[in-house]
């Protein structure tokens, strides 16, 4: 299991204490626990935690709901989850809005809570809830353009040709290798010299080639076995 | 309460006492389960002909293969829904596997009802999110 800087935002000590035993013992550091709105915002900028854990009712008028929204309003949000033993539709409804990784009844269960943790922080750090658009500039105008509806790209003398799923081909002064490096790590994957794909938007393939609708992609026969291979993963 | 009573339900369980349990639960409070599913193939029928906004899943069913082969056959389909783990199964190399699958959360069983019902929620309420911001 990872390991990850953690803060308890929760007004009952004990229970605080409870899960800050359980998760130190568990190898990951908890960096603070704050009772109270006021204090959480402040152990939150100085110790710039990965995920924080938090009850919604608290000491003071603030809640953890508000705890939740300052976090969410950063610009690229660290995950939390809301541990709560009752909710009512009003306070649900103003937890949803703020994304929340998780929600946790309590009492927590403590395998529970550290398979989300590990989960959460997963599908964090593999950047799968950003925001997933690229800007490509074709010479002419700016196209904001979904990652996930490129198809393939294929390098051309010093362009690239970004291949996307309404037929369209955006022409890029850029490398291969430098047009991949933007994209989100593991969604693309080159297959030959001049050719990159998207994992997500492969059609069917054969022994020579990847394909997306009709159109064939060349696999060369040096990465043959390594693409293979992660396609038979996926 | 009535909450979100247009989202539509798999579950995805083998413990039929359980799923019913559940589907009850979840039925009272105004979702509609559109199916049970005790195994790895009669949950991918129920998806591709229930089409539902969410999936509940066992880790352990009926059969060669698991909950989280199901969600791996999730994951791949065009406008993937979400699905959430219902699982006393803790073990590292079973969270590592799951985790892969991007669920969007892992209950442990005996599930908390109101738990679950809240989740479904958050995790259908994120799914919209992402899917505006794809027309964006």
């Amino acid at each position: 299991m990872n390991s990850f800087k953690i803060l308890i935002v929760e007004d009952e000590i004990l229970i605080a204490d409870n899960i800050n035993r359980f998760l130190s013992k568990k190898g990951h550091q908890v960096v603070g626990v704050a009772i109270s709105y006021d204090e959480a915002i402040q152990l939150y900028q100085e110790h710039q935690p990965d995920m924080t854990l938090l009850d919604i009712r608290l000491n003071g008028d603030k809640t953890g709901i508000d705890v939740g929204e300052f976090i969410q309003a950063h610009e690229t949000p660290k995950p939390f989850i809301y541990l709560t033993s009752q909710i009512d539709s009003d306070s649900l409804n103003k937890a949803k809005e703020t994304f929340p990784g998780g929600y946790l009844s309590k009492p927590v269960q403590k395998d529970s809570l550290l398979a989300s943790i590990e989960i959460i922080m997963f599908k964090f750090n593999s950047g799968k809830e950003e925001l997933k658009n690229i800007p490509l500039y074709d010479g002419d105008k700016n196209h904001l353009v979904p990652i996930d509806s490129i198809l393939f790209i294929e390098a051309e003398h010093i362009y690239v040709k970004v291949h996307l799923n309404d037929g369209e081909i955006i022409l890029q002064r850029n490398t291969l290798k430098d047009f991949i490096d933007q994209l989100p790590e593991g969604q693309f994957l080159q297959t030959h010299r001049s050719f990159a794909i998207n994992l997500k938007q492969i059609s069917h393939w054969d022994s020579e080639k990847i394909y997306f609708g009709e159109v064939g992609v060349p696999v060369s026969r040096s990465k043959r076995k390594e693409v293979y291979s992660i396609l038979k993963l996926n | 309460m009535k909450i979100n009573s247009q989202t539509r339900i798999l579950i995805v369980e083998d413990e039929i006492l359980i799923a019913d349990n559940i589907r009850r639960y979840l039925t009272k409070k105004g979702y509609e389960v559109v199916g049970v599913a005790i195994s790895y193939e009669e949950a991918v029928n129920l998806y591709l002909s229930k089409t539902p906004d969410i999936a509940l899943v066992d880790i352990r069913l009926n059969g060669a293969k698991s909950g989280i082969d199901f969600a791996h056959f999730v994951e791949q389909q065009k406008d993937a829904k979400p699905f959430i783990y219902l699982t006393s199964q803790f073990d590292k190399k079973n969270v590592n596997k799951a985790k892969s699958t991007f669920p969007s959360a892992y209950l442990s069983k005996p599930v908390h009802k109101e738990s679950l019902s809240i989740a479904i929620d958050l995790a259908t309420a994120k799914y919209g999110r992402d899917n505006v911001r794809k027309l964006v």
